[in-house]
């Protein structure tokens, strides 16, 4: 009983101690994060890139269609682009 | 390392900076968007960090997280909404990760001047300029061409000169950094006319 609890204590005292740098690189990677954007939203308030993004919006073509929609293909077997997985990628380095 | 430190430090107390001329940003706040967005330090925006600040971008539009930026989500400025409309391809009602970063490479080769595939300070400072008046593309090649920036110059000076009066004052041009205005006035008489802006943004590019 005791060996057990010495056991439970320890190993909840080690992953707090290995767990703080985590938090921390987590903590300062939202910071960073944070930063970028605000940044970025107090030079131009529209994403979309005002009468720029206006212009290019309307002169690009349609993006042709993902497999799953043209051919009925389940969502397993549908293209996931290569911006998704990179956007998938970002997202989960960041709540690593 | 001490320089991305101080980058954001700097970056929350400059968010609250108002600009002195209408509502273009000041150029301590131009530089410091573009400092966070050139991670590899190297003065110029790959699209690769053009690409990332995207995604940071769409993640903070993205208020519910499901991966798509809706329409109620977007600050709705007639020009915004006009936008989402035209780039959402598939007419979902929502822009994905594949439209609006698609819609951002876009802009990125739109205001890529030399066609280096790098954004310079120059041509992120002129980008800045031109999103609220837009960029008469003479050639209609749909790039803004250093060729056309005396087209697009003289509507961005007509809505920077806030009193009207044929010259750019410093608060007037407070987006540009004073170097770049000192450099720009040639008759060292504190202004810039529109002859100056156009003679000065052509020679950043050897023109």
């Amino acid at each position: 009983m005791k060996t057990n609890l010495s056991r439970t204590l320890f190993a909840t005292v080690a992953l707090l101690v290995v767990s703080q740098p985590l938090l921390a690189a987590t903590k300062k990677t939202d910071k960073e994060l944070g930063a970028l954007v605000a940044a970025l939203q107090t030079v131009s308030q529209d994403p979309l890139g005002g009468r720029l993004g206006l212009a290019v919006a309307a002169t690009s073509t349609p993006a042709p269609a993902l497999s799953a929609k043209s051919n009925g293909l389940t969502a397993q077997n549908s293209g996931v682009s290569a911006d998704q997985r990179a956007y998938q990628l970002w997202k989960n380095d960041r709540k690593s | 390392m001490y320089r991305r430190r101080l980058a954001l430090l700097a970056a929350f107390a400059l968010v609250f900076f108002q600009p002195l001329a209408g509502a273009m940003p000041a150029a301590d706040q131009i530089g410091l968007a573009f400092r966070l967005m050139d991670t590899t330090q190297n003065d110029a925006i790959s699209p690769a960090e053009w690409k990332r600040a995207s995604f940071a971008l769409f993640r903070a539009a993205d208020k519910n997280n499901n991966d798509f930026i809706d329409g109620d989500e977007l600050k709705s400025s007639t020009i915004a909404q006009d936008t989402f409309l035209r780039a959402d391809k598939d007419h979902d009602g929502r822009l994905s990760v594949d439209e609006f970063v698609e819609l951002r490479r876009q802009l990125f080769t739109l205001a890529d001047l030399d066609h280096d595939d790098y954004l310079t300070y120059v041509e992120y400072e002129l980008f800045i300029v031109f999103e609220p008046v837009g960029w008469h593309d003479h050639n209609a090649n749909g790039r803004m061409d250093v060729s056309e920036l005396r087209v697009s110059l003289t509507a961005a000076f007509e809505q920077l000169d806030l009193d009207h009066d044929g010259l750019l004052d410093k608060k007037e041009a407070a987006y540009m950094e004073a170097k770049r205005f000192a450099r720009f006035d040639k008759d060292q008489d504190g202004k810039l006319s529109l002859e100056e802006l156009v003679a000065g943004y052509r020679s950043e590019f050897g023109v």
